[in-house]
């Protein structure tokens, strides 16, 4: 399968502050690919280098094989690019917007945009500018599915969105994605949305990467334990087995990529014998917050 | 695909231009009005001995509707596309980045040139009326310098409202200002002063690469 985006060693500052560093990550052609992360990680500063619109201070990023500060115009025909907040031309009608993008993209297709159109209660008249955020959504989605890209990449889809525009949003996706082998790459904020949707995950914090791996090995391998320490002092760090813990008084949550034989084992090295540790089973979004901790 | 980002341009800066056309054309009516009565009130002879002995300025009330044209035309168009960084949408499209940009301000050009165009033949039929033919070549050399002001007006504006950091608009901004005053205030430049206005005029619509370079790179 071919990579359809390669970013190596990419290190992006903002003045001094430093967003990641050594930034690697691949995303192969058919694949849904969610980057996730906290707010300030560096998502849509990921998502503007991906797009040309920003130049990191070092690194590569490709797109189809092109360095992505400049894109060729058949490469861009190629992108799909939902920018945060389904920014579009708001001072255009529904239909005054597809005769716009229509003349741009060669495997132009109309029908799935009239088709999304049609659910929204808005005339072809109607200005964007006009419509609710909901409605925005559907008609960035709807141009985005006209265009036909190969790749989507989609910064925040959920932002504004109540759940049903967000399940509409998604479902529209799924059936894109899985019927024409389309590559998808997608952030947002809502992670339980994305449970179900995800083939491959990459979960980023300040300035560091903390899972790349497929969603489905991510949820099986990542475990939440919890049990009770006989003395509330004891201290925990965050090593090569835990790899997140909260503890309240007594009672202690960690979270590890570990087997409950091994963790036991660590700590026991600990001198913590306890035999109640106790496997939690946890959502996308409880792993998420695990792994990247509540604050 | 021009046609497609005429079509767009055009949704955003129609009203603006047509705006602009009524002011000018409501203006030049003032200007015909002021001269009726001016003949009338103190007869052509004296009227004549004002304008051509005494330079009495008929018609600078339209000095400064080209540079008004061009900034708010500057305005209606690249705003839109500031306001939440439309402009990724634009530079998004598979088009070569500067073409598009180009292509984008020789919209905004064209109508500003049909509308100065519009404005020099009704202000020299008006002169042409009322005065012999030397005055009517003072009045369109004057007002040529004003009309490529007001495409200077219009290149500037657009490259100060496409930088994204406010302190290099801050520099822009007193530039633009004292070049566009060498337009505005330049009475009937000779040819080759002329020259000079078209060329370093014309030259002026290279600058929006520079903060278009500056929006792309995010710096």
């Amino acid at each position: 399968m071919e990579n359809v985006v390669e970013v190596k060693n990419l290190t992006h500052y903002y003045g001094k502050k430093l967003v990641f560093e050594n930034f690697n990550f691949e995303i192969k052609s058919g694949r849904i690919f969610g980057l996730l992360g906290k707010n300030g990680t560096g998502k849509t500063t990921t998502i503007n280098i991906l797009n040309g619109f920003l130049k990191p201070t070092s690194g590569n990023c490709l797109m189809f094989g092109e360095n992505s500060y400049k894109l060729s115009p058949q490469t861009k025909a190629k992108v799909g690019f939902l920018i945060e907040g389904h920014i579009q031309y708001s001072f255009m009608s529904i239909k005054q917007i597809e005769k716009f993008y229509s003349a741009f993209y060669p495997k132009w297709k109309k029908e799935p945009y009239y088709e999304l159109m049609s659910k929204l209660a808005v005339t072809e008249d109607q200005k964007l500018s006009k419509m609710s955020c909901g409605q925005r959504s559907q008609v960035a989605l709807g141009l985005l599915l006209a265009q036909d890209p190969d790749l989507l990449i989609l910064d925040d889809y959920s932002m504004g969105l109540d759940a049903g525009y967000r399940r509409l949003f998604l479902d529209y996706l799924i059936e894109y994605a899985k019927a024409e082998s389309k590559t998808i790459f997608i952030t947002s904020h809502i992670i339980q949305d994305l449970e179900n949707f995800l083939d491959d995950c990459l979960i980023i914090d300040y300035k560091s990467v903390l899972v790349a791996m497929p969603i489905r090995e991510f949820q099986k391998t990542f475990k939440q334990f919890r049990f009770t320490v006989p003395n509330p002092e004891v201290m925990f760090i965050k090593n090569g087995i835990i790899k997140n813990f909260e503890k309240l008084k007594d009672k202690v949550t960690v979270y590890t990529f570990a087997e409950k034989i091994d963790l036991v084992a660590y700590l026991n090295s600990l001198n913590i014998n306890n035999s109640a540790v106790e496997e939690i089973p946890m959502s996308l979004e409880d792993a998420f917050i695990g792994i990247t901790g509540k604050y | 695909m021009y046609n497609a980002l005429i079509y767009k341009e055009w949704l955003k800066i129609r009203w603006a231009f047509w705006g602009m056309t009524l002011l000018s054309l409501l203006i030049l009516t003032y200007v015909l009005l002021n001269i009726a009565y001016g003949m009338e009130s103190v007869g052509p002879k004296n009227f004549w001995g004002f304008v051509i002995l005494m330079n009495y300025p008929f018609f600078t009330d339209i000095q400064y509707i080209p540079v008004l044209a061009g900034i708010v035309l500057a305005f209606a168009q690249f705003s839109p596309e500031m306001n939440s960084s439309r402009l990724k949408l634009t530079m998004h499209l598979p088009a070569k980045e500067n073409t598009l940009l180009f292509q984008m301000i020789s919209i905004g050009f064209f109508l500003l040139l049909g509308l100065f165009i519009l404005i020099s033949v009704l202000v020299g039929t008006i002169s042409g009326f009322y005065f012999p033919k030397e005055v009517v070549s003072f009045v369109l050399n004057t007002s040529f310098s004003w009309s490529i002001g007001g495409l200077v007006a219009y290149f500037l504006s657009a490259a100060i409202i496409i930088e994204p950091v406010w302190s290099r608009r801050l520099v822009l901004i007193p530039f633009s200002l004292g070049f566009l005053d060498l337009f505005i205030s330049t009475g009937n430049p000779h040819y080759q002063l002329e020259v000079f206005f078209l060329f370093s005029g014309l030259l002026t619509s290279v600058l929006i690469l520079l903060p278009a370079y500056h929006f792309k790179r995010g710096i």
